[in-house]
């Protein structure tokens, strides 16, 4: 009850004072003398659906990974709705409400469909110590059927409601991939990071994620979209920000991103300097 | 029935103890920790029964003595571990059970020496076991349902999955192993309490050998698979001379090895594991079936 209250107050205090939702100084990540991330820093704003380009390499999961809390950071400071969560692990980050999917569907193949999701929605309760939830036998069935409630109109919202018996393994890739999104939906995340969430997948399938993550923009919700796809990127953004060599080159609209010399330098190959 | 239950108490009793131990293998395996620390802690339950009933303390109290050293010494080694997975933290564990036999060996006068210490007059009802299987298989069953069932599938399948859904894997696990030690110490107890005697073997290898077995053969992803393994591997030399076979004792070790070939080989998730898939496609099969 307690965490609840602290949620929502941190909601309101966002709303008050309209302060960046995610704000990067100075981001960098170092592996083995390799630099991965070069000093990054960018802000982002509640409430708009962000793109995150770059070639092969130049960083982008590397950048996922650190704002996530799932890869290291080696210098640098991370702000999410003001508070410095730079030190903290990945679970923490998580249950500020920064969720993720990641470049290979993570599923639990003995979990049906409505299970995976209702994961998602174990995130209020997870943040209990085992021992609490393990003995609470009679409210945990209630909790498990709001559970159950909060999972399945995550399902609705990505169009999956009729195959909440299924398992995973019986449904086609983009729909696994819709899985994990509703999943992700479930734990009412303020910052939703995707990586590549439609890398392999048909045309039509594309553009049914990009509808979904439109919708999901409209109603609110932060995102920030790792993308081969620059049709893509183009068709669903607001603000694009495109990474090349660990560092950003460029931010702005789709159009003038990708006018940028610099990205199209990056893009079409040209050799860099000398 | 009566009369099969007299004629076999002394099976019904090793069952019940048994599977107490096989349930502390399983709560780690299920957790994602490869850790066979529960039968370090299914001596040093022995021990605290034996050594309490030596002073005269209540069996109770004696269970419990067992239970909380047990817990206490699992949360050490899960901080001294905590970074440690699969067959290192499995050896890990193999060496802290030789420690502790080795310990129990050098006890002196404390722990009995390599004879360890028999006459324990503490004694327990076969009901009084399954009383305590009961309440034990209960608080399984609660642990691995919902939502605490969901976190522990992802985290022993997918770490960097958990941590992205605000799992704290770490303390998840810390928990199981905390939990695995105190149910192997009250094993352990209880066994002291069944046979009258402890003594250094019981952390030895061939305890590992078989706790281990019991889990694989009924599968590790369920208490009940646990108390299938148990059921079945502590039966089976018993079963296999009723059926009259003379000598088939000495065969004995052969059936077993087969056994847990087959089942390693077909039924990766136990005969449990193997059970529930032959429901679902039975049931799948019936649905086809009206559905045509």
């Amino acid at each position: 009850m307690h965490q609840v209250i602290e949620r929502d107050a941190n909601r309101e205090m966002i709303d008050m004072q309209s302060e960046p939702l995610l704000n990067v100084t100075d981001l960098t990540v170092n592996y083995d003398g390799v630099v991965a991330l070069d000093h990054v820093s960018l802000t982002a704003p509640a409430g708009q659906l962000y793109g995150l380009i770059g070639p092969n390499g130049s960083g982008k999961s590397t950048f996922l990974a650190a704002i996530s809390r799932h890869g290291k950071v080696t210098e640098g400071r991370l702000e999410f709705a003001g508070r410095d969560y730079t030190g903290e692990p990945a679970f923490v980050a998580a249950r500020l409400g920064i969720s993720r999917s990641f470049q290979t569907v993570r599923l639990q193949e003995d979990l049906s469909v409505l299970e995976n999701a209702m994961v998602g929605a174990d995130h209020h309760r997870i943040t209990r110590p085992v021992i609490f939830n393990w003995l609470r036998l009679v409210r945990n069935r209630r909790e498990e059927a709001e559970c159950r409630e909060t999972a399945l109109s995550a399902l609705e919202r990505v169009g999956l409601v009729d195959y909440k018996d299924q398992f995973p393994s019986s449904l086609s890739y983009g729909m696994q991939r819709r899985v994990e999104i509703a999943r992700c939906l479930a734990s009412d995340p303020k910052l939703l990071l995707l990586d590549e969430p439609t890398a392999g997948m048909s045309p039509a399938e594309t553009d049914d994620i990009s509808e979904l993550l439109m919708g999901l923009r409209d109603s609110g919700l932060t995102q920030i979209l790792v993308a081969h796809d620059l049709s893509m990127i183009h068709a669903v953004t607001d603000h694009v920000f495109a990474l090349n060599f660990g560092k950003l080159i460029a931010e702005g609209n789709s159009v003038d991103v990708a006018n940028d010399p610099d990205v199209r330098k990056a893009y079409i190959g040209v050799a860099d300097e000398e | 029935m009566l009369n099969f239950f007299s004629s076999n108490e002394i099976l019904l009793q090793t069952i019940a103890v048994f599977s107490l131990l096989a349930f502390s293998v399983q709560i780690s395996l299920r957790a994602g920790a490869f850790s066979l620390a529960g039968v370090g802690c299914w001596a040093i339950g022995g021990y605290s029964l034996a050594i309490s009933d030596r002073h005269d303390m209540h069996p109770v109290i004696g269970v419990l003595i067992g239970i909380v050293v047990s817990a206490i010494i699992s949360y050490l080694l899960a901080l001294l571990l905590v970074r440690l997975r699969g067959l290192y933290l499995g050896m890990a564990t193999i060496a802290f059970n030789q420690m502790v036999g080795i310990a129990l060996i050098h006890g002196g006068d404390f722990t009995g020496g390599e004879l360890g210490i028999y006459g324990i007059g503490a004694r327990i009802s076969t009901f009084q076991l399954f009383a305590v299987l009961a309440l034990v298989s209960f608080l399984l069953w609660a642990l691995e349902r919902g939502m605490l069932g969901r976190a522990y599938n992802i985290v022993r399948d997918d770490e960097p999955l958990a941590a992205s859904l605000g799992i704290d894997s770490e303390s998840m696990r810390r928990f199981a192993f905390v939990l695995s030690g105190a149910v192997g110490g009250l094993a352990g107890a209880l066994n002291a309490m069944m046979l009258g005697i402890v003594s250094p073997t019981d952390a030895d290898f061939p305890v590992i050998v078989i706790a281990l077995t019991m889990v694989i053969v009924g599968g590790y992803h369920s208490w009940l698979g646990a108390l299938i393994g148990a059921a079945l591997i502590q039966w089976l030399p018993i079963g296999l001379q009723s059926f009259g076979i003379e000598g088939m004792s000495e065969w004995w070790s052969v059936v077993y090895g087969l056994l847990i070939l087959f089942i390693a080989v077909y039924m990766p998730r136990g005969l449990l594991g193997g059970l529930q898939r032959l429901g679902s496609l039975m049931a799948r099969r019936h649905q086809d079936f009206r559905e045509a």
